[in-house]
């Protein structure tokens, strides 16, 4: 710990000598009494009180949380010399919130004497967060000389984000091959009847339908949708945000959490999923599938942030292992940034299954008097236009703000995909 | 877009600002006493002045009395400093236009501004948002009664010596003789080590 003058030290040195030059000075004793009080504190302190030893460790309750939850830091200090005056922070890191527990404190400790400090923690939000850095002050008992010093003992915090309400998800055009819970379009071995025909050579004996065979006077077997997978790729715009003000969620915050839920949702349905994070830093992750793809996601979505980036990006930046032929691409995007609305522009002139939740600037944004208003009202145009343009390319665009729920903000693109699935055929 | 301020609950809003008052209440506390010590203190050496010094005692004493609530009210330490120097030399007014022989009063005047000092720069300590420990504050002030009391000691002490040395008489010439008995018996000590050394 390094040690530094209390801001007694120099005044009471200076009075002290103040007294002496004075009791010189006019030839009185009763002045040098005076300064020895002063002098007295100040040799008391300096010679009395030695360096503090003491040493301080943190541990969690856990090294997961979600989103809201509580968690338990124990900060354990052990004492080598007594210390009169010792004051405790732990930096709490962005994301999280002290609910019980005093911190700063301060406490006195006795030589040798072990104590646990207990901070409860709040996860406000989602991301990966670095506890551990303690900062102590110690002074004696006359407090001359304050000892100053910090602990580092990192801990990390993976918080994941709160699941939205879901109910149903977006389902893909077109099915993979490996078998899953999607009903496919196309007609094989399977469960769901999708139609009967004439018997050919090779049919399956239990395929034919006794009952249409016996109306019809010939062989006529039932077709089948098989029950398979799809891959979809969630493409997370990390361009641009709005937040407003007050404490509540940005965009981004609400884009992950929705791309978490949307993530936990079709693994759990045996779909594959992977990532795209389009930002100043381009983050991706190639479908796959199970419970170690879960967390490879999450912990990916926990390292997401906007960092500023003047540099175009397109997608030809994206390897292509990551957007698989017939694979959904569900973009979850502010649509702020010309970026990220140009490669989705090119995704689906690709012939991408594109779909977009918006995760809705709109309501951050507070529309101001006169001139700000009326720019308010041109951005809105703007925006519905740009809405317009996506729809007439046949991407689906969902928005969706604080006040609904996922579900709700997919319905639209899923009534989308189902009118223009109609108008195709 | 402006960046989300760091998240408060309730729970902790409610725990800061009854932290907050009770140090509010504690530095206000050891403030007062302060300040009532200076003032008490100022008030004595006004009685005690003789009608030469009361004048410029009471200015000073009046202006250190000032000088401390202006360092309490601000929160500037250096003005603490200048109320005691104010305070001292309100009691050097005394010596220097009363002159009286040996003033016994001033091991009190000096404990008494060591306590003025003490509680103020206490009371600007306790403006913290350090969370105390229940009774830190009442150990700090048993310490400072300690520290007051081994001053007062002291400075009889020193006042005692000063006497000694400047009145003489049988006093001086016992602790003399002891020193000169001290000193012969010191070398007879040394004399027969010396001797047992050699033989």
């Amino acid at each position: 710990m390094t040690p530094f003058a209390s801001p007694r030290l120099v005044p009471y040195l200076g009075l002290a000598a103040l007294g002496l030059i004075a009791a010189l000075a006019l030839r009185r004793a009763e002045l040098v009494v005076l300064a020895t009080p002063f002098a007295l504190i100040v040799a008391a302190g300096l010679l009395l009180e030695g360096r503090p030893r003491v040493n301080a460790w943190l541990s969690l309750e856990r090294e997961r949380a979600l989103e809201g939850e509580e968690i338990v830091a124990l900060v354990e200090l052990n004492a080598a010399t007594s210390i009169d005056v010792l004051e405790i922070h732990l930096l709490v890191p962005r994301g999280l919130t002290i609910v019980d527990g005093d911190n700063p404190c301060s406490l006195r400790l006795h030589a040798d004497e072990e104590r646990t400090l207990s901070i409860t923690l709040r996860c406000d939000r989602w991301g990966s967060v670095e506890l551990g850095d303690i900062r102590m002050r110690a002074r004696g008992r006359i407090g001359m000389l304050t000892w100053e010093g910090r602990i580092r003992r990192p801990q990390r915090l993976q918080i994941y984000p709160r699941p939205e309400l879901l109910q149903s998800l977006v389902a893909p055009l077109d099915t993979q091959l490996a078998t899953g819970d999607l009903v496919a379009r196309i007609r094989a071995d399977g469960h769901e009847f999708a139609d009967t025909r004439v018997f050919v050579p090779g049919d399956r004996l239990r395929s034919v339908n006794w009952r249409a065979s016996a109306r019809r006077g010939e062989l006529i077997v039932n077709e089948r949708h098989p029950d398979r997978n799809a891959d979809v790729v969630l493409f997370l715009d990390s361009f641009a945000e709005a937040r407003s003000g007050d404490e509540a969620d940005g965009t981004l915050e609400r884009a992950v959490r929705a791309a978490a839920t949307l993530a936990g949702r079709y693994l759990a349905r045996r779909d594959r999923v992977g990532l795209v994070t389009f930002g100043g830093i381009l983050r991706w992750l190639e479908p796959g599938g199970g419970l170690v793809q879960r967390y490879r996601l999450i912990d990916a979505l926990l390292e997401t942030g906007v960092e500023f980036s003047y540099a175009w990006k397109d997608v030809n930046i994206i390897p292509a292992r990551t957007l698989p032929p017939k694979a959904l691409v569900l973009a979850v995007t502010p649509l702020l940034d010309e970026r990220s609305i140009a490669a989705l522009h090119d995704l689906r002139a690709r012939g991408h299954d594109l779909a977009i939740v918006e995760v809705s600037p709109e309501e951050i944004v507070t529309p101001g008097n006169g001139m700000d208003a009326l720019a308010y009202r041109l951005w809105l145009l703007r925006r519905a236009a740009l809405r317009a343009r996506f729809e007439q390319s046949g991407v689906a665009v969902a928005r969706w703000n604080d006040e609904l729920p996922l579900d709700a903000g997919l319905e639209g693109v899923r009534a989308f995909r189902r009118r223009a699935r109609l108008s195709r055929r | 877009m402006k960046r989300l301020r760091p998240n408060r609950s309730h729970r902790t809003d409610l725990r800061d600002s009854a932290a907050q008052r009770s140090a509010r209440r504690r530095s206000l506390a050891l403030g007062a006493g302060s300040v009532a010590a200076a003032d008490a203190l100022a008030g004595w050496l006004v009685l005690e002045a003789g009608p030469d010094a009361v004048r410029p005692v009471a200015a000073l004493g009046a202006f250190a009395a000032a000088a401390l609530i202006a360092a309490l009210a601000i929160g500037r330490p250096p003005a603490i400093v200048g109320a005691l120097v104010l305070l001292g030399a309100a009691y050097a007014a005394i010596l220097v236009l009363d002159g009286p022989p040996l003033d016994s009063r001033s091991a009190v005047v000096g404990a008494a501004m060591l306590a003025v000092g003490e509680l103020a720069y206490l009371s600007l300590e306790a403006r913290t948002a350090v969370t105390e420990e229940a009774g830190a504050v009442a150990r700090r002030v048993a310490t400072l009664a300690l520290l007051v009391l081994v001053a007062l000691v002291l400075g009889a002490a020193v006042l005692a010596a000063v006497d000694l040395l400047r009145t003489g008489g049988l006093a001086i010439e016992v602790v003399g003789a002891a020193a000169a008995i001290g000193a012969v018996g010191l070398l007879v000590l040394a004399a027969r080590e010396a001797r047992q050394d050699n033989g």
